[in-house]
């Protein structure tokens, strides 16, 4: 079972963003976001992103609101360690969905592993 | 003074992993016991007290740390037989909030990410040696221009890893294929590493360490008592925007100050005092040919000042062909003189060997 996000109808339109933890010192990511419809088809790209460079991290999902409702959101990283000895060592990547401002219910889903990894995750987003 | 001359080859030895010459004429050849390595101890403590611990423990978290200490020492508190830890103090505590970013804009963040401290022991295990050596070791590497997290080919290389987002039509499809392509990933991850390793090995820097030694004669903590300090200071110069030799040249230049050596107390006769060592290498590598040439110089300062102070010097050439993965054939040539004390020969060392290690000798 995914984890589910719970919005408000009413809001305005959800946002994700990685945010990347436990970097000491620094680790390399790479990410792609993608959303799909409510039976995990039809991708649309959410956004695509380096966690090294000044850009944020931080994308609105695509619209219409009205369709969101049972969408699932992936999001792709790749995690490499800058040094050899780093190999190994813990990393933290956080995927917080957010609407307005603040943290949805559910909306804060972390990912956690040693370094180097490539991995996938999502979650569903549902409307109330 | 006693000196004699070598004047010639004295042979020329194919072996298998023995030891190189120098060490055999471990312990009456002041030289040998004083050798300089040219570089600064990952672990100055361990390198203090002259011990290679089969394992050395590097805590990257809090919880990690506290660890290594409890299996550092038995249930009464002591330290157990080789213990050894080196950890960076500013990584273990903050490392968690330092960014990429933050890394890269902070001068004083590098500094401090790259500050390491090293502790270790040895103990005696035997009736007639019941002694206990603890090393303190604080190492900074003040410059470095090698930094694999300052390199921009390293992450343009990460950056070509593929997503494979972009080409999937479902979230199943997505799953498969990252599952796929996971092992590739990682292997690309090292690639890009060893050849920032290879790009970089060369690079400048300045690093420094300062390494305090005790040492309890019983074995108990209590009669500890200090045994001296060692200093090291290298820099490095890899002649970088010099066409030809950016990527395959380096100068190393160190200079070493050990104050109650106890390699001095090894000698015959022993001669408790200090010495300093000023060790110059010049290579140029990096790729399966290699060369360098060094220059070490010592001077030993006995305690006793009616002992005149000894001066050293030790030159060698080697040069090594790499002639299978982890395998290197490494011939070296060289002179070292002389002692004016006692007997002081010159030594023409001669030797063709494999080393079996991993790593290149002039790397």
């Amino acid at each position: 079972m995914e984890p589910v996000v719970v919005a408000a109808k009413a809001g305005p339109i959800p946002e994700i963003e990685l945010r990347f933890e436990k970097q000491s010192g620094g680790y390399f990511a790479k990410y792609a976001i993608l959303q799909f419809d409510p039976a995990g088809l039809n991708p649309v790209p959410v956004g695509t992103g380096l966690n090294t460079d000044s850009i944020d991290d931080r994308f609105p999902l695509p619209g219409p609101k009205t369709a969101l409702n049972g969408v699932l959101v992936s999001w792709e990283v790749i995690v490499s360690a800058f040094d050899s000895s780093s190999v190994g060592a813990d990393y933290l990547v956080r995927a917080i969905f957010t609407q307005g401002g603040s943290v949805l219910q559910g909306g804060d889903i972390p990912h956690s592993g040693k370094l180097d990894d490539h991995f996938v995750r999502f979650a569903r987003l549902v409307l109330v | 003074m006693n000196r004699k001359v070598a004047l010639a080859l004295l042979g020329i030895s194919c072996v298998f992993n023995e030891p190189h010459a120098l060490a055999q004429l471990q312990p009456t050849s002041p030289i040998s016991a004083l050798a300089v390595d040219l570089a600064t101890p990952e672990a100055p403590a361990l390198a203090a007290l002259d011990v290679t611990p089969e394992e050395i423990t590097r805590p990257r978290t809090p919880t990690e740390f506290a660890t290594a200490l409890l299996n550092g020492t038995d249930q009464n508190g002591n330290f157990k037989t080789g213990f050894a830890i080196d950890f960076a103090p500013y990584l273990i505590g903050f490392g968690d909030g330092l960014s990429i970013q933050a890394y890269r804009r902070s001068r004083a963040a590098q500094v401090l990410s790259r500050f390491h401290v090293s502790f270790g022991t040895a103990k005696g295990i035997t009736e007639d040696d019941k002694s206990l050596r603890v090393g303190l070791g604080f190492r900074a590497i003040l410059f470095d221009a090698g930094d694999p997290r300052l390199d921009a080919k390293l992450e343009e290389c990460f950056n070509k890893q593929v997503l494979v987002s972009p080409n999937v039509t479902s979230l199943e499809a997505l799953k498969k294929a990252v599952g796929a392509q996971r092992l590739t990933t990682i292997a690309a991850a090292e690639q890009c590493r060893a050849e920032a390793q290879q790009r970089n090995w060369n690079n400048s820097s300045v690093s420094v360490a300062v390494a305090p030694t005790w040492r309890s004669p019983t074995g108990s903590q209590n009669d500890l008592q200090r045994a001296g300090q060692s200093y090291w200071l290298t820099a490095a110069y890899g002649f970088e925007g010099v066409p030809g030799l950016e990527d395959r040249g380096q100068m190393l230049f160190q200079l070493r100050y050990r104050n109650d050596d106890s390699a001095l107390d090894a000698l015959a006769p022993p001669r408790p005092g200090d010495s300093l060592a000023f060790g110059l290498r010049v290579g140029f590598g990096g790729g399966d040919t290699n060369a360098a040439a060094e220059f070490a110089y010592v001077n030993a300062i006995p305690d006793d000042d009616a002992i005149p102070d000894d001066n050293y010097y030790r030159y060698s050439l080697i040069m090594e062909r790499k002639v299978a993965e982890g395998i290197w054939l490494v011939a070296s040539f060289g002179e070292e003189s002389g002692r004016s004390a006692i007997d002081s020969p010159i030594f023409v060392l001669t030797s063709l060997k494999f080393n079996l290690g991993r790593k290149s000798v002039v790397k």
